[in-house]
Protein backbone atom coordinates (compact mmCIF):
# COMPACT_ATOMS: atom_id res chain seq x y z
CA UNK A 1 0.00 0.00 0.00
CA UNK A 2 1.73 3.18 -0.91
CA UNK A 3 1.34 6.22 1.21
CA UNK A 4 0.31 9.71 -0.03
CA UNK A 5 4.19 10.58 0.44
CA UNK A 6 4.46 7.43 -2.18
CA UNK A 7 6.27 5.53 0.78
CA UNK A 8 4.85 1.34 1.28
CA UNK A 9 4.08 0.51 4.39
CA UNK A 10 7.01 -2.02 4.09
CA UNK A 11 9.78 0.48 3.28
CA UNK A 12 7.89 2.58 7.10
CA UNK A 13 8.22 -0.91 8.68
CA UNK A 14 11.54 -1.62 7.56
CA UNK A 15 13.01 2.09 8.31
CA UNK A 16 11.49 1.88 11.63
CA UNK A 17 12.92 -1.37 12.28
CA UNK A 18 16.28 0.64 11.66
CA UNK A 19 15.27 2.65 14.85
CA UNK A 20 13.27 5.64 12.63
CA UNK A 21 10.34 6.54 15.06
CA UNK A 22 8.99 8.47 12.51
CA UNK A 23 8.58 6.25 10.14
CA UNK A 24 6.25 3.87 12.60
CA UNK A 25 4.00 7.13 13.30
CA UNK A 26 3.28 7.51 9.75
CA UNK A 27 2.52 4.10 9.65
CA UNK A 28 0.09 3.89 12.92
CA UNK A 29 -1.65 6.61 11.52
CA UNK A 30 -2.52 5.19 8.37
CA UNK A 31 -3.65 1.99 9.74
CA UNK A 32 -4.95 3.87 13.09
CA UNK A 33 -8.55 3.10 12.19
CA UNK A 34 -8.61 0.10 10.15
CA UNK A 35 -6.99 -1.89 13.17
CA UNK A 36 -9.08 -0.46 15.34
CA UNK A 37 -12.36 -0.50 13.71
CA UNK A 38 -11.34 -4.79 13.08
CA UNK A 39 -11.06 -4.86 16.93
CA UNK A 40 -13.79 -2.68 17.89
CA UNK A 41 -16.54 -4.44 15.99
CA UNK A 42 -14.93 -8.03 16.76
CA UNK A 43 -15.36 -7.64 20.16
CA UNK A 44 -17.86 -4.94 20.85
CA UNK A 45 -16.26 -3.04 23.40
CA UNK A 46 -14.53 0.05 22.84
CA UNK A 47 -12.61 -0.48 26.10
CA UNK A 48 -11.63 -3.74 25.29
CA UNK A 49 -10.70 -3.07 21.77
CA UNK A 50 -8.74 0.02 23.25
CA UNK A 51 -6.24 -2.50 25.09
CA UNK A 52 -6.34 -5.04 21.89
CA UNK A 53 -5.12 -1.80 20.07
CA UNK A 54 -2.35 -1.43 22.24
CA UNK A 55 -1.55 -4.91 22.87
CA UNK A 56 -1.12 -5.60 18.89
CA UNK A 57 0.62 -2.19 18.14
CA UNK A 58 2.84 -2.72 20.94
CA UNK A 59 3.92 -6.17 18.84
CA UNK A 60 4.36 -4.43 15.81
CA UNK A 61 6.87 -2.32 16.91
CA UNK A 62 8.65 -4.78 19.25
CA UNK A 63 8.18 -7.44 16.58
CA UNK A 64 9.47 -5.03 13.40
CA UNK A 65 13.36 -6.13 12.86
CA UNK A 66 11.70 -9.68 12.39
CA UNK A 67 9.63 -8.94 9.87
CA UNK A 68 10.28 -9.55 6.19
CA UNK A 69 9.61 -7.97 3.51
CA UNK A 70 8.48 -10.84 1.61
CA UNK A 71 5.17 -10.72 3.89
CA UNK A 72 2.81 -7.89 3.13
CA UNK A 73 2.40 -5.61 6.08
CA UNK A 74 -1.59 -5.80 6.54
CA UNK A 75 -1.61 -9.42 6.38
CA UNK A 76 1.23 -9.39 9.16
CA UNK A 77 -0.67 -6.68 10.93
CA UNK A 78 -4.27 -8.36 10.61
CA UNK A 79 -2.58 -11.40 11.69
CA UNK A 80 -1.46 -10.46 14.36
CA UNK A 81 -4.43 -8.53 15.54
CA UNK A 82 -6.48 -11.61 14.62
CA UNK A 83 -4.22 -13.46 17.04
CA UNK A 84 -4.01 -11.05 19.69
CA UNK A 85 -8.85 -11.22 19.28
CA UNK A 86 -8.74 -14.24 19.77
CA UNK A 87 -6.30 -15.01 22.99
CA UNK A 88 -8.22 -12.70 24.52
CA UNK A 89 -11.92 -13.56 23.72
CA UNK A 90 -10.55 -17.30 24.55
CA UNK A 91 -9.12 -16.09 28.09
CA UNK A 92 -12.31 -13.88 29.07
CA UNK A 93 -14.94 -15.42 27.29
CA UNK A 94 -14.19 -19.27 27.35
CA UNK A 95 -17.82 -20.06 28.36
CA UNK A 96 -19.12 -18.56 24.90
CA UNK A 97 -18.53 -19.66 21.29
CA UNK A 98 -17.01 -17.40 18.86
CA UNK A 99 -20.75 -17.73 16.99
CA UNK A 100 -22.52 -16.18 20.26
CA UNK A 101 -20.40 -13.24 20.75
CA UNK A 102 -22.28 -10.47 20.85
CA UNK A 103 -21.61 -6.57 21.28
CA UNK A 104 -22.37 -4.16 23.80
CA UNK A 105 -25.65 -3.10 24.06
CA UNK A 106 -26.28 -0.43 20.95
CA UNK A 107 -22.46 0.70 20.20
CA UNK A 108 -21.81 -0.22 17.20
CA UNK A 109 -25.23 1.05 16.34
CA UNK A 110 -24.68 4.02 17.86
CA UNK A 111 -20.78 5.11 16.62
CA UNK A 112 -21.97 3.93 13.19
CA UNK A 113 -24.51 6.53 13.37
CA UNK A 114 -22.71 8.95 14.37
CA UNK A 115 -22.16 12.39 12.61
CA UNK A 116 -24.60 12.99 9.99
CA UNK A 117 -23.31 15.40 7.48
CA UNK A 118 -26.36 16.23 5.60
CA UNK A 119 -29.49 17.19 6.21
CA UNK A 120 -32.55 16.35 8.36
CA UNK A 121 -34.10 13.35 5.70
CA UNK A 122 -30.86 11.80 4.30
CA UNK A 123 -29.15 12.28 7.93
CA UNK A 124 -31.94 10.15 9.15
CA UNK A 125 -31.41 7.57 6.38
CA UNK A 126 -28.13 7.40 6.30
CA UNK A 127 -28.80 6.65 10.37
CA UNK A 128 -31.11 3.60 9.67
CA UNK A 129 -28.67 2.56 7.09
CA UNK A 130 -25.89 2.75 9.18
CA UNK A 131 -28.09 1.12 12.04
CA UNK A 132 -28.75 -1.43 10.12
CA UNK A 133 -25.44 -2.49 8.61
CA UNK A 134 -24.82 -2.16 12.21
CA UNK A 135 -26.93 -4.72 13.89
CA UNK A 136 -26.30 -7.06 10.68
CA UNK A 137 -23.11 -7.15 11.97
CA UNK A 138 -23.69 -8.17 15.44
CA UNK A 139 -26.22 -10.99 14.09
CA UNK A 140 -23.52 -12.50 12.16
CA UNK A 141 -21.83 -15.51 13.75
CA UNK A 142 -18.43 -14.22 14.61
CA UNK A 143 -16.31 -16.05 12.50
CA UNK A 144 -18.25 -15.16 9.21
CA UNK A 145 -18.14 -11.30 11.12
CA UNK A 146 -14.12 -11.41 11.66
CA UNK A 147 -13.65 -12.75 8.00
CA UNK A 148 -15.94 -9.85 6.40
CA UNK A 149 -13.92 -7.31 8.79
CA UNK A 150 -10.70 -8.64 7.72
CA UNK A 151 -11.65 -8.57 3.97
CA UNK A 152 -13.10 -5.15 4.58
CA UNK A 153 -10.80 -3.38 6.75
CA UNK A 154 -7.32 -5.58 6.38
CA UNK A 155 -8.19 -5.46 2.49
CA UNK A 156 -7.28 -9.26 2.82
CA UNK A 157 -8.13 -12.16 0.39
CA UNK A 158 -9.71 -15.35 0.62
CA UNK A 159 -6.46 -17.06 0.73
CA UNK A 160 -4.96 -15.11 3.23
CA UNK A 161 -8.39 -15.00 5.95
CA UNK A 162 -8.10 -18.64 5.27
CA UNK A 163 -4.66 -18.77 6.32
CA UNK A 164 -4.94 -16.21 9.50
CA UNK A 165 -8.02 -17.90 10.78
CA UNK A 166 -6.52 -21.57 10.13
CA UNK A 167 -9.33 -22.61 8.08
CA UNK A 168 -9.55 -24.02 4.38
CA UNK A 169 -9.43 -21.69 1.66
CA UNK A 170 -12.90 -23.23 1.08
CA UNK A 171 -14.55 -22.35 4.33
CA UNK A 172 -13.02 -19.02 4.52
CA UNK A 173 -14.96 -18.42 1.02
CA UNK A 174 -18.10 -19.43 2.11
CA UNK A 175 -18.04 -17.59 5.50
CA UNK A 176 -17.22 -14.77 2.75
CA UNK A 177 -19.75 -15.24 0.96
CA UNK A 178 -22.60 -15.88 3.73
CA UNK A 179 -21.63 -12.71 5.75
CA UNK A 180 -21.76 -10.86 2.12
CA UNK A 181 -25.10 -12.49 2.02
CA UNK A 182 -26.55 -11.22 5.17
CA UNK A 183 -25.38 -7.89 4.73
CA UNK A 184 -26.64 -6.96 1.79
CA UNK A 185 -30.18 -8.70 2.55
CA UNK A 186 -30.16 -6.43 5.41
CA UNK A 187 -29.00 -3.47 3.42
CA UNK A 188 -31.29 -4.31 0.27
CA UNK A 189 -34.05 -1.00 1.02
CA UNK A 190 -31.17 1.53 1.27
CA UNK A 191 -29.67 2.74 -1.99
CA UNK B 1 -4.25 -16.05 -4.53
CA UNK B 2 -6.56 -12.95 -3.33
CA UNK B 3 -9.93 -14.17 -4.97
CA UNK B 4 -12.58 -12.14 -3.90
CA UNK B 5 -15.23 -14.08 -3.21
CA UNK B 6 -18.78 -14.03 -4.62
CA UNK B 7 -21.14 -10.95 -4.80
CA UNK B 8 -18.68 -8.22 -4.94
CA UNK B 9 -20.03 -6.46 -7.71
CA UNK B 10 -22.56 -5.04 -5.32
CA UNK B 11 -22.29 -2.22 -3.33
CA UNK B 12 -22.29 -3.63 0.07
CA UNK B 13 -18.55 -2.21 0.76
CA UNK B 14 -19.65 1.42 -0.34
CA UNK B 15 -22.27 1.08 2.26
CA UNK B 16 -19.78 -0.02 5.06
CA UNK B 17 -17.29 2.19 4.44
CA UNK B 18 -19.79 5.55 3.95
CA UNK B 19 -21.06 3.82 7.43
CA UNK B 20 -17.66 4.28 8.69
CA UNK B 21 -16.86 7.73 7.33
CA UNK B 22 -20.01 9.08 9.40
CA UNK B 23 -18.81 6.85 12.66
CA UNK B 24 -16.30 9.29 15.12
CA UNK B 25 -15.40 6.76 16.65
CA UNK B 26 -11.58 5.36 17.22
CA UNK B 27 -9.09 4.32 19.44
CA UNK B 28 -8.94 6.59 23.13
CA UNK B 29 -5.83 9.45 22.88
CA UNK B 30 -4.41 7.25 25.27
CA UNK B 31 -3.65 4.15 23.19
CA UNK B 32 -2.45 6.87 20.47
CA UNK B 33 0.32 8.13 23.11
CA UNK B 34 1.19 5.25 24.81
CA UNK B 35 2.19 3.05 21.71
CA UNK B 36 3.83 5.68 19.67
CA UNK B 37 5.80 6.31 22.79
CA UNK B 38 6.73 2.86 22.95
CA UNK B 39 7.74 2.69 19.43
CA UNK B 40 9.66 5.79 19.87
CA UNK B 41 11.69 4.26 23.30
CA UNK B 42 11.95 0.80 21.25
CA UNK B 43 13.75 2.90 18.27
CA UNK B 44 15.76 4.84 20.71
CA UNK B 45 17.25 1.74 22.14
CA UNK B 46 17.43 0.00 18.83
CA UNK B 47 19.28 3.19 17.60
CA UNK B 48 20.20 3.53 13.87
CA UNK B 49 21.57 0.72 12.20
CA UNK B 50 22.73 2.40 9.53
CA UNK B 51 25.61 5.04 10.49
CA UNK B 52 25.25 8.55 9.40
CA UNK B 53 27.92 9.82 7.15
CA UNK B 54 30.88 11.13 9.86
CA UNK B 55 32.13 14.29 9.41
CA UNK B 56 35.83 14.59 9.95
CA UNK B 57 37.53 17.36 12.24
CA UNK B 58 40.85 17.01 10.80
CA UNK B 59 42.46 19.98 13.59
CA UNK B 60 41.09 17.76 16.44
CA UNK B 61 43.64 15.63 17.61
CA UNK B 62 42.77 11.93 17.21
CA UNK B 63 41.44 10.33 20.19
CA UNK B 64 44.10 7.78 19.88
CA UNK B 65 46.84 10.07 19.67
CA UNK B 66 48.95 9.93 23.06
CA UNK B 67 48.68 6.43 22.29
CA UNK B 68 49.66 5.21 18.67
CA UNK B 69 53.42 5.69 19.33
CA UNK B 70 53.50 2.71 21.95
CA UNK B 71 51.15 0.54 20.20
CA UNK B 72 53.07 0.85 16.98
CA UNK B 73 56.34 0.31 18.93
CA UNK B 74 55.12 -2.46 20.64
CA UNK B 75 53.86 -4.11 17.60
CA UNK B 76 56.99 -3.78 15.93
CA UNK B 77 58.56 -5.05 18.65
CA UNK B 78 56.38 -8.31 18.65
CA UNK B 79 56.86 -9.38 15.41
CA UNK B 80 60.18 -9.26 15.38
CA UNK B 81 60.39 -11.43 18.20
CA UNK B 82 57.72 -13.99 16.91
CA UNK B 83 60.47 -13.99 13.52
CA UNK B 84 63.22 -14.66 16.03
CA UNK B 85 61.55 -17.62 17.45
CA UNK B 86 59.98 -18.77 14.12
CA UNK B 87 63.34 -18.61 11.59
CA UNK B 88 64.57 -21.22 12.88
CA UNK B 89 62.40 -23.99 11.97
CA UNK B 90 62.13 -22.40 8.76
CA UNK B 91 66.07 -23.27 8.40
CA UNK B 92 67.43 -26.57 7.25
CA UNK B 93 69.64 -28.58 9.31
CA UNK B 94 73.27 -27.61 8.81
CA UNK B 95 74.91 -30.94 9.59
CA UNK B 96 73.78 -34.07 11.53
CA UNK B 97 73.78 -34.36 14.84
CA UNK B 98 77.69 -36.25 16.13
CA UNK B 99 78.11 -39.36 16.29
CA UNK B 100 78.97 -39.27 19.66
CA UNK B 101 75.55 -37.76 21.12
CA UNK B 102 73.73 -40.20 23.59
CA UNK B 103 70.91 -41.58 21.48
CA UNK B 104 68.59 -40.34 24.38
CA UNK B 105 69.12 -37.09 22.50
CA UNK B 106 68.44 -38.27 19.47
CA UNK B 107 65.06 -39.29 17.49
CA UNK B 108 63.18 -42.69 18.64
CA UNK B 109 66.02 -45.49 17.95
CA UNK B 110 63.66 -48.16 16.87
CA UNK B 111 63.90 -48.36 13.21
CA UNK B 112 61.20 -49.78 11.16
CA UNK B 113 63.13 -52.09 10.20
CA UNK B 114 64.18 -53.56 13.57
CA UNK B 115 61.33 -54.11 15.73
CA UNK B 116 61.61 -54.47 19.43
CA UNK B 117 59.62 -57.52 21.01
CA UNK B 118 58.98 -54.87 24.04
CA UNK B 119 55.41 -53.78 24.25
CA UNK B 120 55.00 -49.80 22.67
CA UNK B 121 53.05 -47.42 24.23
CA UNK B 122 50.42 -46.15 21.64
CA UNK B 123 52.65 -43.33 20.99
CA UNK B 124 55.74 -44.97 19.71
CA UNK B 125 53.32 -47.17 17.29
CA UNK B 126 52.45 -43.86 16.17
CA UNK B 127 55.58 -42.44 15.66
CA UNK B 128 57.19 -45.30 14.19
CA UNK B 129 54.20 -46.29 12.01
CA UNK B 130 55.19 -46.58 8.37
CA UNK B 131 55.46 -42.95 6.76
CA UNK B 132 52.40 -42.76 4.13
CA UNK B 133 54.06 -42.99 0.47
CA UNK B 134 53.35 -39.77 -0.57
CA UNK B 135 55.63 -38.14 2.29
CA UNK B 136 58.40 -40.91 1.98
CA UNK B 137 60.61 -38.92 -0.44
CA UNK B 138 60.38 -35.68 1.43
CA UNK B 139 61.68 -37.55 4.46
CA UNK B 140 63.97 -39.88 2.61
CA UNK B 141 65.75 -36.29 0.75
CA UNK B 142 65.89 -35.08 4.72
CA UNK B 143 68.76 -36.92 6.55
CA UNK B 144 67.87 -35.68 9.73
CA UNK B 145 64.44 -37.31 9.35
CA UNK B 146 65.92 -40.43 7.47
CA UNK B 147 65.76 -43.64 9.60
CA UNK B 148 68.50 -44.62 11.52
CA UNK B 149 70.10 -47.71 12.10
CA UNK B 150 70.18 -48.63 15.83
CA UNK B 151 73.77 -47.90 17.49
CA UNK B 152 75.54 -50.63 18.08
CA UNK B 153 76.81 -51.27 21.77
CA UNK B 154 80.11 -50.27 22.07
CA UNK B 155 82.76 -52.24 24.60
CA UNK B 156 83.16 -51.15 27.48
CA UNK B 157 80.01 -48.57 27.31
CA UNK B 158 76.52 -49.39 28.70
CA UNK B 159 74.04 -49.37 26.40
CA UNK B 160 71.43 -46.58 27.07
CA UNK B 161 67.37 -47.81 27.39
CA UNK B 162 65.97 -45.96 24.47
CA UNK B 163 63.88 -43.43 25.18
CA UNK B 164 60.37 -44.29 24.97
CA UNK B 165 59.36 -41.77 22.62
CA UNK B 166 56.23 -39.23 23.69
CA UNK B 167 53.33 -38.23 21.96
CA UNK B 168 55.41 -34.85 21.46
CA UNK B 169 57.70 -36.37 20.02
CA UNK B 170 55.38 -37.98 17.04
CA UNK B 171 53.98 -34.62 16.69
CA UNK B 172 57.01 -32.72 16.35
CA UNK B 173 57.82 -35.48 14.20
CA UNK B 174 54.58 -34.93 11.84
CA UNK B 175 55.96 -31.15 11.88
CA UNK B 176 58.96 -30.89 11.11
CA UNK B 177 58.05 -33.70 8.08
CA UNK B 178 55.79 -30.57 7.00
CA UNK B 179 57.85 -27.82 7.51
CA UNK B 180 60.60 -29.50 5.60
CA UNK B 181 58.83 -31.04 2.46
CA UNK B 182 56.14 -28.32 2.32
CA UNK B 183 55.73 -29.07 -1.72
CA UNK B 184 55.43 -33.12 -0.88
CA UNK B 185 52.92 -31.88 2.07
CA UNK B 186 50.61 -29.94 -0.19
CA UNK B 187 51.21 -33.37 -2.79
CA UNK B 188 49.62 -35.53 -0.01
CA UNK B 189 45.98 -35.75 -0.53
CA UNK B 190 43.54 -34.22 2.04
CA UNK B 191 42.26 -36.34 4.81
CA UNK B 192 38.83 -38.12 3.95
CA UNK B 193 36.16 -35.84 5.54
CA UNK B 194 34.14 -36.62 8.60
CA UNK B 195 31.43 -39.25 7.84
CA UNK B 196 28.51 -37.82 7.94
CA UNK B 197 27.35 -33.71 7.08
CA UNK B 198 26.44 -33.14 10.69
CA UNK B 199 30.27 -33.97 11.97
CA UNK B 200 31.32 -31.57 9.77
CA UNK B 201 28.88 -29.21 11.06
CA UNK B 202 29.71 -29.61 14.52
CA UNK B 203 33.21 -28.85 13.32
CA UNK B 204 32.38 -25.27 11.95
CA UNK B 205 31.69 -22.72 14.45
CA UNK B 206 27.90 -22.76 13.91
CA UNK B 207 26.05 -25.44 15.78
CA UNK B 208 23.98 -28.22 13.15
CA UNK B 209 20.91 -26.31 13.60
CA UNK B 210 21.88 -23.39 12.98
CA UNK B 211 23.41 -24.96 9.74
CA UNK B 212 19.90 -26.45 8.97
CA UNK B 213 17.99 -22.85 9.04
CA UNK B 214 20.88 -21.80 6.82
CA UNK B 215 20.61 -24.43 4.38
CA UNK B 216 17.15 -24.25 4.17
CA UNK B 217 16.72 -20.17 4.17
CA UNK B 218 19.45 -20.74 1.09
CA UNK B 219 18.03 -23.64 -0.91
CA UNK B 220 21.12 -25.34 -0.38
CA UNK B 221 19.21 -28.59 -0.73
CA UNK B 222 21.94 -30.85 -0.83
CA UNK B 223 23.54 -30.08 1.82
CA UNK B 224 19.92 -29.88 3.70
CA UNK B 225 19.58 -33.60 2.84
CA UNK B 226 22.74 -34.11 3.85
CA UNK B 227 21.98 -32.79 7.50
CA UNK B 228 18.27 -34.34 7.92
CA UNK B 229 20.10 -37.28 7.27
CA UNK B 230 21.39 -37.03 11.00
CA UNK B 231 19.91 -36.84 14.09
CA UNK B 232 18.61 -33.54 14.27
CA UNK B 233 15.95 -31.48 15.31
CA UNK B 234 14.41 -30.07 12.72
CA UNK B 235 11.99 -28.05 14.09
CA UNK B 236 14.51 -26.19 15.91
CA UNK B 237 14.04 -22.29 16.16
CA UNK B 238 16.35 -19.43 16.01
CA UNK B 239 15.82 -16.33 17.77
CA UNK B 240 13.08 -15.18 16.52
CA UNK B 241 11.42 -18.10 16.42
CA UNK B 242 11.81 -19.45 13.50
CA UNK B 243 12.26 -22.60 12.40
CA UNK B 244 14.10 -23.90 9.29
CA UNK B 245 11.00 -24.46 7.68
CA UNK B 246 9.33 -20.86 7.98
CA UNK B 247 13.04 -19.32 6.97
CA UNK B 248 12.84 -21.50 3.77
CA UNK B 249 8.98 -20.47 3.38
CA UNK B 250 10.27 -17.04 3.90
CA UNK B 251 12.73 -17.40 1.35
CA UNK B 252 10.50 -18.97 -1.08
CA UNK B 253 12.51 -22.29 -0.93
CA UNK B 254 9.99 -24.37 -2.41
CA UNK B 255 12.64 -27.62 -2.89
CA UNK B 256 13.45 -26.93 0.99
CA UNK B 257 9.85 -26.91 1.95
CA UNK B 258 9.42 -30.36 0.43
CA UNK B 259 12.69 -31.79 1.97
CA UNK B 260 11.83 -30.11 5.52
CA UNK B 261 8.38 -31.70 5.28
CA UNK B 262 9.26 -34.80 4.50
CA UNK B 263 11.44 -34.93 7.13
CA UNK B 264 8.41 -34.43 9.92
CA UNK B 265 8.89 -30.36 10.36
CA UNK B 266 6.40 -29.38 11.58
CA UNK B 267 3.92 -27.47 9.21
CA UNK B 268 2.23 -25.17 11.79
CA UNK B 269 5.32 -24.19 13.93
CA UNK B 270 4.84 -20.92 14.36
CA UNK B 271 7.11 -18.26 15.01
CA UNK B 272 7.56 -15.83 17.80
CA UNK B 273 4.98 -13.10 16.38
CA UNK B 274 2.30 -15.42 15.61
CA UNK B 275 2.81 -15.88 12.30
CA UNK B 276 2.81 -19.68 11.11
CA UNK B 277 4.38 -20.96 7.65
CA UNK B 278 1.09 -20.99 5.94
CA UNK B 279 0.72 -17.33 6.79
CA UNK B 280 3.95 -16.37 5.62
CA UNK B 281 3.53 -18.49 2.16
CA UNK B 282 0.16 -16.97 1.73
CA UNK B 283 1.72 -13.34 2.38
CA UNK B 284 4.65 -14.24 -0.42
CA UNK B 285 1.97 -15.20 -2.79
CA UNK B 286 4.31 -18.70 -3.18
CA UNK B 287 1.26 -21.16 -4.59
CA UNK B 288 3.54 -24.11 -5.02
CA UNK B 289 4.82 -23.69 -1.08
CA UNK B 290 1.39 -22.92 0.32
CA UNK B 291 -0.46 -26.28 -1.48
CA UNK B 292 3.02 -28.23 -0.55
CA UNK B 293 1.71 -26.98 3.57
CA UNK B 294 -1.62 -27.75 3.31
CA UNK B 295 -0.66 -31.48 1.90
CA UNK B 296 0.99 -31.44 4.91
CA UNK B 297 -1.85 -30.84 7.54
CA UNK B 298 -0.64 -26.77 8.14
CA UNK B 299 -3.95 -24.51 8.70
Amino acid sequence: MMSDAGETDESLLTRYARGEAEAFEVLYRRHEMRTWRYLERNVGNRATADELMQEVWFAVAREAPNYRATARFTTWLFTIAHNRMIDWMRTNRPQASLSTLGYESGSVILQLTANPSTGPLAAAVAQEESAALAEALTRLPAEQRDAFLMQIEGGLGVEEIAAISGVSFETAKSRLRYARSKLREALKEFA
Amino acid sequence: MNERPPNQEDDLDEKYRRASARDGSGPSESVRRAVLRHAAELAAKRGPRELAPTKIDFEQPAANDARWRPAAYGGLAAAALVGLLVAPHFMPPSSRPPASQPPSSRQPASPPSAPTTAPRSAAEQAAAAPVPESRAPALALNPALAPRPAPTPRAGVPMETPRVPSVDDAASASNRSRRYAPAAAQRVPAPPPAPGALAAAAQAPIDAATALRQAAQSGDTQRLQALLGEQIDVNARDGAGRTALMLAVYRGQAQAVDALLARGADPNAADASGTTPLQAAVAGNQSGIIAALRRAGAR
